[in-house]
C-alpha cells in the first residue's frame, strides 16, 4: 500500500506537468487542427529562457523565472506560427504537419548550437527535502519540488480555464475553434486568435520547462520525451478538449509509474505508445473528444 | 590535415637515427587520433602519451626506438574522416601497422581499411566489444566495456564486503546491459545476490518509481551502469527520497557534470571503475605522472596512459616479431603476456582484447580519487 501511494504521488507529480504540455497540443489542434510537433521544443526554449535570466541576475525568484520562460516560449511560438505555419495554412494539412516536424528539428539544433548539447543543472533549483507522511516503516515521501510543481500546474490550469471560459478573448477562441469561417464573419480577428492560442499553449509549456528543469536538468533535447508523452496524453483525453488534456496528462503520469512499479520499468516508455495504439483502436476520439471526421 | 610538424623534434631524432640501422627492420606506425573536433582533448592526450612513450623508449632501448617511425593523421572526431585518415596512412604512407583511435564508432570506421590492406590495427582506447570482432588483425590494449562489471562485482564483494546488490540499468544501451550482465555473473559467482533489477531509458528524467522499488528490497549496493546525465539525476533523486545506498558505476560516470547535476551531497562515497587514475600510488604510475606533468604542464588523463601503453605494446611486439611483416606482427601482438604498462599489466587474450586490471575511484562530492586496483577476476573468462 505504501508503495502504491508512492507510485501514485510520483505519477501525479509528473502527470501534472504532462497535462500542462498536453494543453498546448490540444488547444492548437482545437483551433487549426494541427498537431504541433515542435511543442516540446517550446518547452525547451522556455527552460533555457528561464535559466538565462536566473544566471544573469542572482536572486531572481521562481515567479520571475517562470514569467520569463512563459513569455520566451510564447513569443517563439507566435513567431513560428507567423513565419512558418501561417503561410502554409491554406494548403493541405500535411504541409503544416511536416513543417512542424522541421521546426522541431530546427529548434533542437538551434538549442544545441546556442546552449551546448550537454545536460546541465537548472541554476537555483527547488528547496530540497520532502514531506514524510505515514508511520516510520511505511513512509510516503512527497518532495517539496513535487508539491510546488503540482500547485503551480493546478494554478495555471485554473487560470487557463478562466481565460477560456470567462473572458471575451476566450469566447473568441472557442468560436474560432468551433467554426473558423463563421467566427471570421462575426468579426473575430481569427489570425490574432490563432497567434494568441499559440502563445498561451507554448507559455504553459515554457512554464513546465522551468519546473521540469528545476527538478531534473536542462538540455536541448529535454522537450522530446515529455512532448511525446503529452501528445499521447492529449489524444487519450480527446484531442481538442481542454479538460481532456488535463485528465489525459494525469492519467499518463500515473500509468507510467504504475507500469514501472508493478509490471516492469523496462516498459515505462513503451507503455506510452501502447496507450496511443489502444486509444486509436478502441476510442479514437479519446475520453472527452468530439465526434468528427478528421483528416491529417 | 597532417600534424606532423608539431612533432618536428621527434621526427628529426628518428630521421637521424633510422638510416644507420638499415631500412629493412623498421616499423612505420600510422597513428590516427582526433586532433580537432569534440574529442580533440582525447586525441591530444593520446598523442602526448605516444610522444612520451617514444622518448622513454629511446632512453631505455635506443636501438628499438630508432627503428620506429610514427606518421600522424587527424580523424577530426568523426567516423567519415577516420575512414579517410586510415586510408591515407595505409595507401600513401604505406604504414606497417595502424594505431588508433579513441571513440569506438570511429575505430569501427577504420577497421575495414586495415583488414583489406592486411595490416594490423591496434586501438588503445576503444572499449566497445564489437571493435576487435571486425577482423583477426584488430587488437586493443584496453579492457572492453562490460569487463568493468566484473571489476565492480569483485570490488563490492572483496573491498566493500557487500553481498546484496541491486541494478538500475539503461535498457537501450549495450554498454549498460553488458556491464550489468558481467556484474551479475561475477557477483553471484562470488556468493552475492541480486535483490532487484530495474531499468530506465536514456532521456527519461524521473527515476523515483524505480528507486522506490529498489529501496523496498534493501540492497547494500546499487549498480548504475549508465552515463553521467542520468546517473547524476538518479543520485539527486535518491538523496531527496532519503535513500542512502552505496552506488557503483563504470567509466560513463567520469565527467564533472555528474557532480553538478547531482549536487555535492548526493555524490559522496560512491565508486566507479576506470582505466587509470593519476593519484594511483603505484611507483610506475607516479613516475609516468611526474614525467608527463613535467613535459605537458598538466596531469595525465586516462587517454594519455592508454596511448602511452598502446604504442609500447606495439614496440614490444615488433621487437619480438623481429620484422615488420603483418603476419609476424599479429602473431607477436596475440602473444603479448604480462606487459607492464602504466595502466596495468596487459595480457592479450584469444579475442584480441586486453585483460588487465582496472582502477576504482571514489567520489568525494566534487571529484573522484583513487580507491583501489582490481585485477581481472571471475568475469574475464567470458570475454573469450
Amino acid at each position: 500500500m505504501t508503495e502504491f501511494l508512492q507510485f501514485l504521488i510520483n505519477g501525479i507529480a509528473v502527470g501534472s506537468m504532462y497535462a500542462l504540455i498536453a494543453l498546448g497540443y490540444t488547444m492548437v489542434y482545437g483551433i487549426i487542427q494541427l498537431i504541433n510537433f515542435a511543442h516540446g521544443e517550446f518547452l525547451m526554449m522556455g527552460a533555457f529562457g528561464g535559466a538565462l535570466v536566473v544566471n544573469k541576475m542572482t536572486g531572481v525568484p521562481l515567479p520571475v523565472a517562470l514569467a520569463v520562460a512563459m513569455i520566451a516560449a510564447g513569443s517563439i511560438a507566435v513567431l513560428t506560427e507567423f513565419l512558418v505555419y501561417r503561410p502554409l495554412r491554406q494548403h493541405a494539412r500535411i504541409y503544416v504537419l511536416t513543417a512542424a516536424i522541421a521546426v522541431s528539428v530546427l529548434l533542437q539544433n538551434l538549442g544545441r548550437v546556442t546552449f551546448g548539447s550537454a545536460s546541465q543543472p537548472f541554476p537555483g533549483g527547488f528547496p530540497e527535502g520532502s514531506l514524510k507522511l505515514g508511520p516510520e516503516n511505511a513512509t510516503v515521501y512527497v518532495e517539496y519540488s513535487q508539491l510546488i510543481t503540482l500547485a503551480l500546474c493546478v494554478g495555471l490550469m485554473g487560470l487557463l480555464w478562466v481565460v477560456v471560459n470567462k473572458t471575451k478573448i476566450g469566447t473568441a477562441m472557442r468560436a474560432t475553434s468551433q467554426d473558423i469561417d463563421a467566427a471570421r464573419l462575426m468579426g473575430v480577428n481569427t489570425n490574432f486568435i490563432i497567434s494568441f492560442t499559440f502563445f498561451i499553449g507554448a507559455s504553459l509549456a515554457g512554464a513546465v520547462g522551468v519546473l521540469y528543469g528545476m527538478q531534473y536538468s536542462i538540455d536541448p533535447l529535454m522537450g522530446v520525451q515529455p512532448g511525446l508523452v503529452a501528445f499521447v496524453a492529449a489524444v487519450l483525453g480527446g484531442i481538442g478538449s481542454i479538460p481532456g488534456a488535463m485528465i489525459g496528462g494525469l492519467a499518463m503520469g500515473i500509468i507510467e509509474n504504475l507500469v514501472a512499479g508493478y509490471i516492469s520499468s523496462t516498459y515505462q516508455s513503451a507503455i506510452t505508445f501502447v496507450v496511443l495504439i489502444l486509444v486509436l483502436a478502441v476510442k479514437p476520439t479519446g475520453i472527452l473528444g468530439r465526434m468528427q471526421t478528421v483528416k491529417v | 590535415m597532417t600534424i606532423k610538424t608539431r612533432f618536428a623534434p621527434l621526427a628529426a631524432l628518428l630521421a637521424f637515427a633510422a638510416p644507420a640501422l638499415g631500412a629493412d627492420a623498421t616499423l612505420k606506425v600510422g597513428s590516427v587520433f582526433p586532433m580537432s573536433g569534440a574529442q580533440s582533448t582525447y586525441g591530444e592526450e593520446s598523442v602526448n602519451g605516444i610522444e612520451l612513450a617514444l622518448s622513454d623508449l629511446a632512453a631505455s632501448d635506443k636501438d628499438l626506438a630508432a627503428k620506429i617511425t610514427v606518421v600522424r593523421e587527424d580523424e577530426k572526431s568523426n567516423p567519415i574522416d577516420a575512414a579517410t585518415a586510415v586510408k591515407k596512412v595505409l595507401n600513401v604512407d604505406k604504414v606497417d601497422i595502424v594505431f588508433g583511435s579513441v571513440a569506438s564508432s570511429n575505430t569501427l570506421a577504420m577497421t575495414k581499411a586495415a583488414t583489406d590492406a592486411g595490416k594490423p590495427l591496434v586501438t588503445p582506447a576503444s572499449t566497445n566489444p564489437q571493435v576487435t570482432k571486425e577482423g583477426d588483425g584488430i587488437f586493443r590494449t584496453c579492457f572492453i566495456d562490460p569487463f568493468q562489471g566484473s571489476v565492480l562485482a569483485n570490488f563490492a564483494i572483496n573491498n566493500l564486503s557487500k553481498k546484496k546488490a541491486a541494478i538500475l540499468l539503461d535498457h537501450k544501451s549495450d554498454y549498460s546491459k553488458g556491464l550489468a550482465q558481467f556484474f551479475k555473473d561475477a557477483f553471484t559467482a562470488a556468493g552475492g545476490s541480486i535483490v532487484a533489477e530495474e531499468s530506465y531509458e536514456a532521456g527519461k528524467k524521473d527515476f523515483k518509481t524505480q528507486l522506490t522499488k529498489i529501496r523496498g528490497k534493501n540492497p547494500e549496493v546499487l549498480l548504475i551502469p549508465g552515463y553521467y546525465q542520468e546517473v547524476g539525476l538518479i543520485m539527486k533523486q535518491a538523496k531527496q527520497m532519503g535513500f542512502a545506498v552505496t552506488m557503483l558505476g563504470g567509466d560513463g560516470w567520469d565527467s564533472p557534470t555528474l557532480y553538478q547535476l547531482a549536487g555535492a551531497d548526493a555524490v559522496k562515497d560512491h565508486y566507479f571503475s576506470s582505466h587509470f587514475s593519476a593519484d594511483d600510488t603505484d611507483a610506475g604510475v607516479q613516475k609516468f605522472v611526474k614525467a608527463y606533468t613535467d613535459k605537458y604542464k598538466k596531469a595525465p588523463g586516462a587517454m594519455a596512459a592508454l596511448g602511452y601503453d598502446g604504442i609500447l605494446v606495439i614496440a614490444d611486439a615488433f621487437k619480438r616479431a623481429g620484422s615488420n611483416d603483418a603476419a609476424a606482427l599479429k602473431k607477436a601482438l596475440s602473444s603479448t603476456v604480462g606487459f607492464k604498462g602504466v595502466s596495468g599489466v596487459i595480457n592479450i587474450n584469444a579475442s584480441r582484447d586486453a585483460e588487465k586490471e582496472a582502477v576504482v575511484l571514489k567520489t568525494l562530492g566534487d571529484k573522484a580519487v583513487f580507491a583501489a586496483k582490481v585485477a581481472p577476476g571471475g568475469g574475464a573468462k567470458k570475454s573469450h
